[in-house]
């Protein structure tokens, strides 16, 4: 683990550094598939930064609103820029609803605009997962393989660093297939892909969520994922559905 | 591209665009990836799920463990360990006089010591293996401190928290299980907020 970077006198927090870093990089490279697609690169820079802006006001404003009550005394503690008190899934669906709106206000395909994305977010999560890695926001499952990591006298899983290895093999497969019979076919396969990797990689945190007596929540959600991106598939290759609506899909 | 109607006609549909070749895919994921979670949950979930319902794991500075114990002797003189605190929500903040976002939030700390006092245990850890310890008293005064400050002379609070950056702050719930790992500092509003989080109904 290192949670903190230090230069000099200076001390960054390694995993809020890494997910810059990967916001960054992401958005570069989603912007160029984007190019390649006859989407203007610009568009993606713009709808990333409205995204971010408006996420993190959302985050903030949700937490808040969610706890109003310990905000009255004092409401300008609900301006702090410390990076607590925000509420991140709240705040990400925000941050979507954003980019919806400027995608229709600019006519961006929505399927096309996903597409260039998967290719930016596969590799955001790999950075973002070996940030988190170094981080150390959460234990892998306790082992005895030759690759474990110690950490605090344990050895473990460092199953960040395997998600970060499937993200990379992802993003090589998704950048060898150039076959894009129609928008949104790239995005489909990174959510199946994706999701195959959740799916098996789960087991090696320490304390997954579960629901039920045991179920993996991660587990759950991927499968569904999965199945509904095939059925996407289906719907769009079916030789029935070609032949009724070609170009308007 | 317009396909033409006739063209199935000469031609075999490809296997990709015929329904019965995506029902096939999509059955043999739902049964393989069911057959797997079912695998993962008596490889992993069920491990983690004591008898009675609670989690099992080893303790850790990472939220969802166990926090890791100690035994530190306070200031005043008097001997502590985490464990003493079973039972009521505990908030750990790791400081130094030198260090600065400790001295700014330390305030916000001591009121919300105050107005949770029957509730909540705030124990301010000194990481005085890197402080001054003559200068500790004074500094308690000058920012009127009344909850409990512990002295770490030997980082065993530090090392089993990982401590790398001040201030840390770290939520443990009542039933001694980590809620959140913080370093930075937080004001009066979010820990207020983050309190009712701590308790569980059980």
């Amino acid at each position: 683990m290192m949670p903190t970077i230090l230069i000099g006198p200076i001390a960054l927090p390694t995993y809020p550094l890494f997910l810059l870093i990967a916001y960054w990089v992401g958005l570069w490279l989603a912007a160029v598939q984007a190019e390649k697609m006859g989407i203007d690169g610009d568009h993606v820079y713009n709808a990333g930064l409205y995204g971010l802006i408006a996420g993190i006001i959302g985050a903030r404003l949700w937490f808040v609103l969610e706890h109003w009550e310990n905000y009255i005394p004092d409401p300008m503690q609900a301006l702090s820029l410390s990076r607590s008190a925000l509420a991140p899934a709240e705040g990400a669906m925000v941050a979507g609803f954003v980019v919806l709106i400027y995608l229709q206000r600019n006519k961006v395909s929505l399927g096309t605009f996903l597409d260039a994305g998967a290719y930016g977010l596969t590799l955001a999560l790999a950075i973002a997962n070996i940030g988190a890695f170094l981080g150390g926001d959460a234990l892998g499952a306790i082992t005895t393989v030759p690759w474990a990591v110690e950490i605090s006298g344990t050895f473990r899983h460092p199953f960040q660093l395997y998600e970060a290895v499937a993200c990379v093999i992802i993003l090589i497969v998704l950048l060898l297939i150039h076959y894009r019979p129609w928008p949104g076919f790239t995005f489909s396969l990174f959510i199946i892909l994706y999701g195959f990797s959740r799916l098996a990689l789960e087991i090696f945190k320490a304390r997954p969520d579960i629901i039920g007596n045991g179920y993996l929540t991660v587990q759950i959600v991927a499968l569904i994922a999965i199945i509904v991106a095939l059925a996407v598939m289906a719907h769009k290759f079916n030789h029935n559905t070609i032949k009724s609506s070609s170009e308007s899909l | 591209m317009s396909v033409d109607a006739n063209a199935g006609k000469h031609h075999p549909i490809p296997f990709y665009r015929t329904l019965w070749f995506w029902m096939a895919i999509i059955s043999l994921t739902l049964i393989l990836g069911g057959v797997w979670i079912i695998v993962s949950k008596s490889l992993v979930g069920a491990n983690m799920v004591t008898t009675d319902g609670a989690i099992r794991l080893d303790p850790a500075p990472v939220a969802g463990h166990p926090a890791p114990d100690f035994e530190l002797v306070s200031v005043d003189g008097e001997t502590m360990r985490l464990s003493d605190f079973k039972g009521k929500p505990v908030i750990l903040n790791f400081w130094a006089t030198w260090c600065g976002p400790c001295r700014s939030e330390f305030p916000e700390f001591q009121k919300a010591a105050v107005d949770n006092a029957d509730r909540l245990v705030i124990l301010g850890i000194n990481n005085t293996s890197t402080d001054n310890p003559d200068a500790i008293p004074e500094f308690l005064e000058e920012m009127g401190i009344t909850f409990p400050i512990l002295l770490d002379n030997d980082r065993e609070a530090v090392d089993a928290y990982n401590v790398l950056g001040l201030p840390t702050t770290i939520f443990i719930d009542d039933q001694g299980v980590v809620h959140e790992v913080f370093t930075g500092p937080l004001n009066k509003a979010y820990i207020e907020s983050k309190i009712s989080e701590l308790k569980s109904d059980l």
